[in-house]
């Protein structure tokens, strides 16, 4: 049924506690480290080939969830080391796969990544809502593509202990839901400062459902010229130019924006992103867990050097090898000044550009993605061209900023749209307000696929 | 235009960890080729006087109380490691090997 949607689809139990969550049916990214009998694999062979990595401690965010009673419903596949945006490189559901992750109202389509597992889950209605990660809009854009609701909080505020580390300046749990009032009550029982995550910021966590009234009176909505990009579909221009018209009716103002630096945050978060995945993977080397050369090719390495290589060699995939060789390189000396230390400072300029706008806005409304859903394989030989489809999320990840997609009608061919609310920083019950007022103009997120893919 | 040539690819993967086959040193030598190209959109951006972001939070030093709690028992810790000698991690030599 949705069985490719999760790399491990648990057994469901009754919540041991009741709590706010009340039995609701959560799926979680397979990136984040569960300690309940079942493995963790990151969508990788080198978390689970020859010894499946089972966490010996719990993501904070697993542990919350269980706290306020919900039913945690497995572990959903991603792009491996959320490197993707089309959950194509997962070495389980990946476009290696017999069966690989298909978008539910195409199945000839990817559900967009790095957590198209989550996005599925919901999409099909096997979850009521699903954990996802965003480090450049892995959470957004499988939204926008699956036609639930995704949001990535402001960076700081869920923990990150216990999520497999992709670049930790960037990483941020969020949620997906059918609707954003579920979102936002899932959002409020994961987020909080954590003593185990020294990145989370101590700040109160708001009753973000009790929060929302649906009234945009006098809201200011930004409407930022650069990301009406060349190559925008015309049915996603359209229906996020019809939101703003809708939010204008409903007593919002509307306002143009610049954000200049726009076009520069493609190259600077693929510098950033993979410089600090370079890092963050260099502990996998068939020491301590996980998959290692010693066991399954042992006279093929000669010493311990070897260990190393044979084991990233063979456990790692394509991307995942592209990606740190990236990182690697931007750091190396004599190109970290021209690389890294100038894409910090490009960061800091496409901060600036979001304090600028939010001066005069109180949220920013945009596309999602250039497109909808695309074809499984059509980006897969050309990761520049895989890339360029996160120009509309990646500068919130490199600002911090929080960000929300909301289903937003379908193309002519059925796949959903999705629009994009950003706000400032710690503002999640803003933007969740502005896209339940959308929101409840619609009937869209009430929508599901029609064809289930088979297992 | 940025060229990375066979060699450059071999030390970045050297560097990484990681042993590529020939055909991947091409494959891998045209598409970070590709991306390193597409950066260099960065060199237009006048940065002068602009200080960098390596994090948002504008958090630092965030301390932990001195004190001792509970940790993970051993075996826990244990129970993934590929190589086990009774409590410790069983490796190759460190040294006698290629440096």
């Amino acid at each position: 049924m949705s069985q490719p949607a999760y790399i491990d689809r648990y057994a469901e139990a009754p919540p041991s506690v009741t709590g706010p969550l009340n039995g609701t049916r959560i799926a979680v990214k397979d990136l984040l480290l569960t300690a309940d009998g079942h493995a963790t694999t990151a969508g990788s062979q080198i978390l689970h080939r020859a010894n499946p990595f089972h966490s010996p401690y719990e993501a904070t965010v697993v542990a919350k969830l269980r706290e306020a009673g919900a039913i945690i419903t497995g572990k959903t596949d991603l792009d491996e080391f959320a490197m993707g945006s089309s959950t194509e490189t997962s070495s389980f559901g990946g476009s290696a796969s017999a069966h690989p992750v298909a978008n539910p109202w195409d199945a000839a389509r990817v559900p967009g990544g790095s957590s198209g597992g989550s996005a599925v889950a919901v999409a099909t209605g096997d979850a009521a809502a699903a954990i996802g990660t965003d480090t450049g809009g892995s959470i957004r854009q499988p939204a926008a593509f699956c036609g639930v609701v995704g949001i990535k909080p402001t960076y700081g505020r869920v923990s990150r202990y216990g999520v497999t580390a992709l670049a930790s300046s960037l990483d941020q749990v969020g949620v997906f839901a059918r609707d954003v009032r579920t979102a936002a009550g899932v959002l409020r029982e994961i987020a909080g400062v954590d003593p185990h995550d020294a990145t989370s910021v101590d700040r109160p966590v708001p009753d973000y459902a009790a929060g929302l009234t649906g009234d945009v009176t006098g809201l200011r909505v930004g409407l930022p010229k650069e990301y009406f990009v060349k190559g925008l579909e015309p049915a996603v221009e359209a229906a996020t130019r019809a939101a703003a018209a809708e939010l204008e009716q409903r007593g919002a103002i509307l306002v143009d924006v610049s954000l200049p630096h726009t076009k520069y945050a493609i190259a600077a978060y693929y510098i950033i992103q993979p410089a600090e995945a370079s890092s963050n993977l260099a502990r996998y080397d068939g020491i301590r867990y996980g998959y290692s050369a010693e066991l399954d090719q042992p006279e093929a390495v000669k010493d311990l050097r070897e260990v190393y290589f044979a084991t990233r060699s063979t456990g790692f995939g394509a991307e995942v090898k592209r990606r740190i060789m990236l990182g690697t390189y931007v750091l190396s000396a004599g190109h970290v000044d021209a690389y890294y230390k100038k894409a910090m400072q490009v960061r800091t300029l496409i901060k600036r550009d979001f304090d600028r706008a939010f001066a005069v806005c109180d949220v920013l409304l945009t596309p999602t993605t250039p497109t909808t859903a695309f074809r499984r394989g059509e980006k897969t030989d050309d990761p520049l061209e895989m890339y360029l489809n996160d120009i509309l999320t990646v500068s919130a990840n490199l600002a911090g900023i929080p960000g929300i997609s909301v289903p937003a009608g379908f193309d002519a061919s059925g796949l959903p749209i999705g629009i994009q609310l950003l706000g400032p920083d710690w503002e999640e019950g803003r933007i969740l307000n502005a896209a339940l007022a959308y929101e409840q103009q619609h009937d869209w997120h009430t929508k599901k696929p029609k064809e289930v893919p088979n297992g | 235009m940025v060229k990375l040539t066979p060699a450059e690819v071999q030390k970045i993967a050297t560097l990484a960890r990681l042993t590529l086959t020939d055909k991947e040193v091409v494959l891998y030598q045209q598409q970070l080729g590709e991306v390193l190209n597409y950066i260099e959109t960065l060199s237009e951006v006048d940065v002068t006087d602009v200080p960098i972001t390596s994090q948002v939070t504008g958090l630092t030093t965030v301390l932990a109380d001195d004190a001792v709690v509970p940790s993970l028992p051993v075996e826990t810790l244990l129970a993934n490691v590929p190589a086990r000698l009774d409590s410790s991690i069983k490796v190759r030599a460190v040294f006698g090997g290629e440096a």
